[in-house]
């Protein structure tokens, strides 16, 4: 079984070791993977790490307060370091979601670096663990926080050593290690992406999605449940699909039944291959909206994905307005042990909608508010 | 008791070290280059899953598919290495009809061994393009879904074992117990 005392042991000698005399930046976001790296690193070298957070302008809008309060709380300094216009300039326009990707972890490392030359640190710690690397290695999606495992040498890169006291660690081992180093307030905490909103903005980035989604984030975190509930927008600038009433028709005899896709692809992982395919969205109606029990949207989710293999993801029509708008919301809940496989997190009917209501009165541009059905495989648990 | 992984490139591989470990195994993931010789002192191996597509890539795990011809050790092979020892073995693996991704519902035809304290009917998640379309000789079905025939088989007589969706995971309801059973099979051969 896994032992979080030993663990903390064996990790703190072992920085001591590789350490030495000389100092470490350690890239935090406020999440529990990088707060425990921080305190495994206070905890080895004392006062020779500066922590700092990187606001992207992906992060969610009171991230930086959380983060420093957080912080605070723990007892530790933490340094706020505004780089979203670098980010923001770099990413807006790009549609692609690797592209996207990997301009962030260029723009993430470029940023780190030129602190880490500045402040002469000649390490770069950070919470990497094991879906991070396991994903990128397999290709399934590039994480902004994996260099080494796909041959990228920081020290002639960015001219940092990088050190990871979590690598082959999984969320609820984490969890175990905080639970010992008594950092109880993170433990229940969902876990965010370190891209953030980015791959939770499909397709094309622009500044006003990005202003809407931080808007919708914040009323499905007050309201949702699961071990990551979340919302993503695209724009709703999408193409009818009628192969699908094929597939599911017999079923659903007396209701009308719509797809339709959007213009850009969502990241999958289907037999262990990147699946960057498309997304189905889902209406099923009589005058309202029919809202069947969550196996039988189970069933059609599978029979969508296994005969057209063009799709990876099919999210579920739960709130409409008949009007004409700029973009859709998609909201997404999740149960895991370890983000390695997901559930679709069984949220009434009732909730959602109430959930959905309120996103389309805060913003009039969108059109309509889906749930995602999709679970971990054949879908990943972000957009992109 | 020694049981390596061999890292077959796939998603879970690493968490079936893991799991091995939880169920009172020493394992750790070893590569697909791997030899009977570097293996000595294993008790048993288990070969997990990967992105390659066995009809068309198979060249790319001739390495792999000597070690399973060579060793007399108990092997549990998963998703791919499945399909493999079903191709070794002289069966068929190919595209699915309706590849399955996420929860199937597995049917238990046969309890012994590897399936021993399974239920009739369980959850299992699965994520593959390919399958076993027809059983190798000396081999039996101990499992099936809707759409796939051969989720679990073994072979009548040697203990090898090939299991089409991923006990690993954590949504794989009684997942750990394959683990318990394939560890004891060890100890016993």
């Amino acid at each position: 079984m896994f032992n979080a005392k030993e663990y903390i042991k064996k990790q703190v000698s072992e920085i001591r070791k590789i350490v030495g005399n000389e100092s470490a930046l350690v890239a935090v976001s406020g999440g529990i993977d990088s707060t425990v790296c921080a305190f495994l690193m206070h905890k080895a070298i004392g006062e020779r790490i500066e922590c700092v957070f990187i606001d992207t302008g992906f992060v969610r809008s009171d991230e930086r307060k959380t983060v420093k309060s957080i912080f605070e709380e723990l007892g530790m300094k933490v340094n706020i370091i505004d780089a979203s216009r670098d980010f923001i300039r770099r990413l807006r326009h790009l549609k692609d979601a690797e592209r996207k990707r990997i301009v962030f972890r260029e723009t993430f490392y470029y940023v780190l670096s030129k602190i880490a030359k500045e402040r002469n640190h000649k390490f770069l710690v950070q919470g990497t663990i094991a879906p991070d690397w396991i994903e990128t290695k397999g290709g399934i999606k590039t994480q902004h926080n994996v260099l080494s495992q796909i041959g990228i040498n920081s020290v002639e890169k960015f001219g940092f050593s990088v050190i990871e006291p979590l690598l082959y660690l999984y969320k609820d081992q984490v969890r175990k290690v905080a639970m010992e180093l008594g950092i109880k307030q993170l433990v229940k905490k969902q876990p965010f992406p370190g891209p953030g909103l980015l791959v939770r903005i499909i397709g094309e980035i622009s500044v006003d999605k990005i202003k809407v989604l931080k808007d919708i984030t914040k009323i499905v975190e007050n309201e949702l449940f699961g071990d990551q509930y979340f919302a993503a927008i695209v724009s709703d600038k999408c193409k009818e699909d009628k192969t699908i009433t094929k597939i599911v028709s017999k079923k659903f005899e007396k209701q009308k039944i719509k797809m339709k896709v959007p213009d850009c692809l969502v990241t999958g992982v289907k037999g262990d291959l990147r699946a960057y395919k498309k997304l189905a969205l889902l209406t099923i109606k009589n005058s309202d909206l029919f809202l069947p029990d969550f196996s039988v949207l189970n069933e059609l989710q599978f029979e969508i994905i296994s005969k057209n293999p063009d799709f990876t993801r099919v999210a579920y029509n739960i709130t409409e307005k008949p009007r004409v708008a700029k973009y859709i919301i998609l909201i997404r809940s999740i149960t895991t042990r370890d983000f390695m496989t997901a559930d679709v997190t069984r949220i009434p009917w009732d909730e959602l909608t109430g959930v959905a209501n309120k996103i389309m009165l805060k913003n009039k541009h969108i059109s309509e508010v889906y749930y995602d059905i999709t679970p971990k495989p054949p879908a990943c648990i972000e957009y992109e | 008791m020694i049981i390596p992984v061999v890292n077959v490139g796939g998603q879970y591989n690493h968490l079936i070290t893991r799991v091995l470990v939880e169920v009172g195994a020493e394992s750790e993931l070893v590569p697909i280059s791997i030899t009977k010789k570097e293996i000595e002192k294993a008790k048993g191996l288990v070969i997990g899953g990967g992105p390659q597509r066995i009809a068309s890539e198979i060249d790319k795990l001739t390495t792999l598919s000597a070690l399973i011809r060579e060793i007399e050790i108990p092997i549990l092979g998963l998703c791919l290495a499945h399909q493999l020892i079903a191709i070794i073995f002289g069966g068929k693996a190919g595209p699915a009809k309706f590849p399955e991704y996420g929860p199937v519902k597995v049917f238990v035809k046969e309890k012994d061994d590897i399936l021993k304290g399974f239920p009739k009917v369980f959850t299992a998640w699965a994520s593959h393009n390919d399958e076993v379309l027809s059983l190798p000789k000396n081999f039996e079905i101990l499992a099936y879904s809707k759409h796939c025939k051969v989720e679990v088989m073994k072979h009548v007589n040697k203990p090898i074992f090939g299991v089409q969706f991923h006990p690993e995971v954590s949504h794989t309801e009684h997942g750990k117990k394959m683990f318990e059973n394939f560890v004891r099979i060890c100890e016993d051969h």
